[in-house]
């Protein structure tokens, strides 16, 4: 590690130094770990296929001037409909676009600029425990740098019928870095849907390094979807927690899309009996795009159950890389994990690496795995064809379909037809 | 409508077809039996385009055009249909987007209007009866936990709905039971007309009960040794494939 590597960092560091800052003593310990480790390097285990240095040597520019958003013609997502939402532009929090709190105030959504009072408690004592989890250096990045982001508080028993929406939006600036933090705190038997949005008008060069930390109550429900749809040129380092109480059911979706570098660290913990947690992922990567998800799912409890499939589309000399961790607790019997990771790939140069990892520590545990790459399927292309269709729209179909697994399960229409326009669109295939 | 001469074809440098000749006119049954392993379903893929297969030499005249030059979507196009001996699974394409999808490129090809997703609807429908099929069928993923029988009237319903002109039936009586092999049948005697041709691929002489043809061919080892009418599939029931053996190889 180069000294001259972690400079930014502490530079940025600096401007936090605010003596009101309510997290300062969370932020400082993260400094001073993130310090310790500096960027991980290609002798990191679990960086060895995903190169940060361009984040860890970047100029990254410390300035924070506000962006001329009220020009701004914003284009808020279709499926926002009657959902909640907050808006951030260029990193800063975007009232006249936010809608912060349902009629019956059982949600509330809070900018972490706005944080008061007993939420700062709360906000504080998870990011100890967080912060714990080792081996995540951009998990203390974004501590340590934390700029803004949301608290979203949903009260016991609550039904939400339409989904919280958190966008986080750039505009302009080369060279900007954003760490914004998001906390989601679900009380017990509740039910809702957040997604995270990340967007970009423009194709400049941005590194983006989310955290975002979930708790799911007891017999409680959450639909998470991750939208990654950053520019083209930018580098996207995102971590999620997820901790899950008795019964409760945590659904992910996540897509990739954009993003040069787009490298996603998930930790789901399932620590109440009966938990499950089902996580999908799709990702598109073309030209030299990479993106990388690392999973760690715990089972931590009896009869626990996760299943994750991520798919992977491959185009140009794209590189994918799927690592997922399976971590069975000695306490937790009658755990049944499923675990797929299924790669397409389109073109030669497109490489994908694919890597189980369990760690079974229970006798009466379920683990299937299993990770594919491939070519185009010749016998169904060759069905298709024999029927008139031709070679173009017999791939299209085929590709389509393949993605189609992951994306026929989204259960909230609006987006899900959202995400399949995306997807088209992605492919070049607008119809 | 198929005049094909001195066919050699193989895969993987392993010649297969040995030289067929055949002559196919509007409004007949052809049927070629043949023990396994003699090339039978080597001919249906070949003739339907599979890109795996290696012409060696040889014509296919089809409609007066040549077949061989052609991609299999565009012989599809020009009417030639292969009704697969194991239909392939394709999850999460909707069989009824794949039809539609597949009757407007051909509709498309000979410069007809694409017909409308309520049109659609109403002709599969019928076609529907044909084959005894339900119409929940239409939103399941094409062949995907089809049962055997399933798959073949799948293979026939997409027959009737894109009206070929030679249709290839590709060992369609394996794996059926008697009921299904009569509704397959029926559904194929139905769609027999002067204007079109069917080309019957089976190992036993029991669909010919049902599938009548006018000419029967055998085919041992990349060549048909014998034709002749139906009686000859009678003929082959009764004696097996062994006097065909013999007198090949004397």
């Amino acid at each position: 590690m180069e000294p001259s590597q972690t400079s930014w960092v502490e530079e940025r560091s600096l401007l936090r130094r605010d003596p009101a800052n309510p997290f300062l003593d969370v932020q400082k310990r993260a400094l001073e770990q993130f310090q310790r480790s500096g960027f991980p390097g290609a002798r990191d285990e679990r960086w060895r296929f995903t190169d940060v240095s361009g984040i860890a040597n970047g100029n990254w520019s410390t300035a924070t001037e506000r962006a001329a958003t009220s020009a701004l013609d914003l284009q808020l997502p279709s499926w926002r409909g009657e959902g909640l939402c907050i808006v951030f532009v260029d990193g800063l929090f975007q009232p006249q676009w936010s809608r912060l709190h349902s009629e019956d105030g059982a949600v509330e959504l809070t900018p972490f600029s706005q944080l008061q009072g007993d939420l700062i408690d709360v906000i504080s004592r998870r990011m100890k425990e967080t912060g714990q989890i080792e081996d995540q250096p951009f998990l203390n990045l974004n501590t340590a740098l934390m700029d803004e982001g949301v608290v979203i508080r949903i009260a016991d028993g609550v039904q939400l019928a339409a989904p919280v929406t958190m966008l986080y939006y750039h505009t302009a600036g080369l060279d900007k870095t954003y760490h914004p933090r998001n906390v989601i705190i679900m009380g017990a038997e509740a039910q809702a849907a957040v997604i995270e949005y990340y967007h970009a008008a423009s194709g400049e060069h941005y590194f983006r390094n989310p955290v975002t930390d979930i708790h799911v109550g007891d017999e409680s429900r959450l639909r998470h979807y991750v939208l990654q749809r950053e520019s083209d040129s930018a580098q996207h380092v995102s971590f999620t927690r997820s901790t899950q109480g008795r019964n409760s059911l945590y659904t992910r979706f996540a897509i990739d899309s954009g993003a040069a570098l787009a490298r996603h660290d998930l930790v789901v913990e399932l620590q109440g009996e009966g938990g499950e947690a089902v996580l999908d992922g799709l990702y598109m990567p073309q030209g030299r795009q990479h993106v990388d998800h690392h999973t760690t799912v715990r089972h931590l409890q009896p009869r626990t159950f996760s299943r994750q499939l991520y798919k992977g589309v491959l185009n140009d000399a794209a590189h994918a890389v799927f690592n997922g961790r399976i971590h069975v607790a000695r306490e937790a019997q009658k755990t049944d994990a499923i675990q797929y990771n299924r790669n397409l790939l389109l073109s030669d140069d497109a490489v994908a690496d694919t890597q189980p990892q369990l760690e079974i520590f229970a006798d009466d545990v379920r683990c299937t795995h299993g990770g594919t790459i491939g070519q185009l399927y010749e016998d169904g292309l060759f069905y298709l064809r024999a029927r008139g269709i031709g070679e173009e729209t017999a791939r299209h179909i085929m590709v389509h379909a393949f993605a189609g697994e992951v994306t026929d399960r989204i259960q909230d229409a609006a987006l899900r037809d959202q995400v399949n326009r995306w997807v088209l669109e992605r492919l070049g295939w607008e119809e | 409508m198929l005049t094909i001469k001195n066919l050699q074809a193989g895969i993987e440098g392993k010649t297969i077809l040995k030289g067929i000749d055949l002559n196919v006119k509007p409004g007949e049954v052809h049927a070629i039996m043949g023990p396994n392993g003699s090339g039978k379903s080597t001919l249906a893929q070949v003739l339907a385009g599979r890109p795996e297969y290696e012409i060696l030499a040889g014509a296919v005249d089809f409609l007066g055009k040549d077949l061989l030059e052609m991609a299999p979507e565009e012989r599809a196009r020009e009417g030639l249909f292969l009704a697969f001996q194991y239909p392939v699974e394709i999850p999460g394409v909707n069989t009824s987007y794949f039809l539609r999808t597949a009757l407007n490129e051909i509709r498309a090809y000979r410069g007809d209007t694409k017909m409308s997703p309520g049109d659609f609807l109403k002709m599969i429908r019928e076609k529907l009866k044909l084959v005894e099929m339900d119409a929940a069928f239409l939103n399941r993923s094409v062949n995907e936990g089809f049962s055997g029988g399933e798959k073949k009237r799948n293979e026939v319903l997409q027959m009737a709905v894109l009206q070929p002109r030679l249709a290839i039936l590709d060992e369609t009586d394996s794996g059926l039971d008697i009921d299904a092999l009569k509704v397959v049948a029926d559904g194929v005697n139905k769609l027999r007309s002067k204007d079109n041709a069917f080309i019957v691929v089976t190992h036993y002489q029991r669909l010919l009960n049902y599938i009548v043809p006018d000419f029967v061919h055998v085919l041992y080892d990349g060549r048909i040794v014998q034709s002749g009418d139906k009686s000859l599939a009678l003929q082959l029931e009764a004696n097996g494939y062994d006097a065909i053996k013999t007198a090949a190889m004397a």
